[in-house]
């Protein structure tokens, strides 16, 4: 049982990932899309707990220059986006 | 007792509905009401949640807009009538943004969100 | 039943619109005469029962700004009228169809916007 959880917006304009640091479970994933992707450069998604899994959507990171921390941002094009939806029990959108 | 019809058409799928806006500047918080209303209209009142800006929501005493606008505070109240209880809130945004349990409405209850999600087949946002 | 009809007429001449429900398309405009002619084209006639109802209906629409849903109507009637009044069979007696709907546009509500 795990859940996707879908971040679109700018970790610095909205204080998301320490609201999502209460909201995930272990194995939950997180993917993060659209302005989302600017939290997966650099030390912000830190606050976020260890036994989660992170991604950024490729297109999206490519379109706005964001190169993701390698070692703790993976990433994914559309088909893995898709495959991680399906492969979840739940969506949650934090838009 | 209740008026059961179609109640059929949702009762294998458990839905949680979270609140993340502010009640008076969107329509987000009534929409997000709405749905939870339907599913409770269905025989299946969904679980809510009140989450970042959307503890705002639960602030007791709120009216309407200057203009005479609907908030969301009556509907709120209102939730009880459709087995839609209690409001569940996040404590943590509910203490970065200075507020305290006191100043909610009755009928809130502080959640453990994690476990709420993963209680939930469904999960819904506004 | 009339089907589509949109104005209502008062005994004074006052001419009052109707959406295409059959709902006022000014709450405001709402009278206890509003609702008998409403009644009275429809077909119905209005006893202590129903206006019972109405009025727990408006009042209703006044603490939650909403029109209540069949479930929610018969929550809210048996919390006030009692255990006998709060069914939805004694409901479906008063306003045979749909009560949430039938009532609520005899009070004067919008339509229950929960009911699908």
């Amino acid at each position: 049982m795990s859940t996707l959880h879908l971040i679109n917006r700018s970790p610095f304009s909205t204080s998301i990932l320490q609201e999502l640091a209460d909201a995930v479970s272990e194995g939950d994933h997180v993917l993060l899309i659209e302005d989302g992707v600017y939290a997966a450069s650099g030390t912000t998604s830190r606050v976020l707990p260890e036994d989660i899994e992170l991604w950024a959507l490729e297109e999206d990171c490519t379109s706005r220059g964001v190169t993701p921390t390698s070692d703790t941002v993976g990433t994914l094009g559309m088909a893995g986006f898709v495959a991680l939806t399906a492969s979840t029990d739940r969506t949650v959108s934090w838009f | 007792m209740y008026d059961r019809q179609g109640s059929d058409i949702m009762n294998s799928r458990s839905i949680l509905v979270i609140v993340r806006h502010p009640p008076h500047g969107t329509s987000w918080v009534r929409e997000g009401l709405e749905a939870a209303l339907v599913g409770a209209a269905l025989g299946q009142p969904p679980t809510i949640l009140f989450s970042g800006d959307g503890v705002l929501a639960l602030l007791a005493h709120q009216q309407r807009g200057a203009l005479g606008q609907k908030g969301s505070a009556a509907m709120l109240e209102g939730l009880s009538l459709y087995d839609i209880e209690p409001l569940w809130y996040d404590q943590r945004s509910l203490e970065t943004r200075g507020m305290e349990v006191s100043q909610l409405m009755p009928g809130c209850q502080q959640a453990c969100v994690a476990d709420l999600i993963a209680r939930h087949d469904v999960v819904m946002s506004f | 039943m009339t089907q589509n009809m949109d104005t209502l007429t008062l005994a004074d001449g006052t001419s009052i619109a109707l959406d295409s429900d059959g709902h006022l398309q000014d709450l405001e405009r709402w009278s206890p005469e509003v609702a008998r002619k409403m009644a009275e084209h429809e077909g119905r006639e209005l006893t202590p029962a129903h206006w019972e109802i109405i009025d727990l209906l408006r009042d209703f629409y006044t603490r939650f700004e909403m029109a209540p849903a069949m479930r929610a109507l018969v929550k809210t009637t048996r919390q006030q009228l009692g255990e006998e009044k709060g069914t939805s069979i004694y409901l479906m007696s008063l306003f045979p169809e749909s009560p949430a709907r039938v009532a609520a546009r005899l009070a004067g509500l919008p339509r229950p916007t929960n009911c699908l």
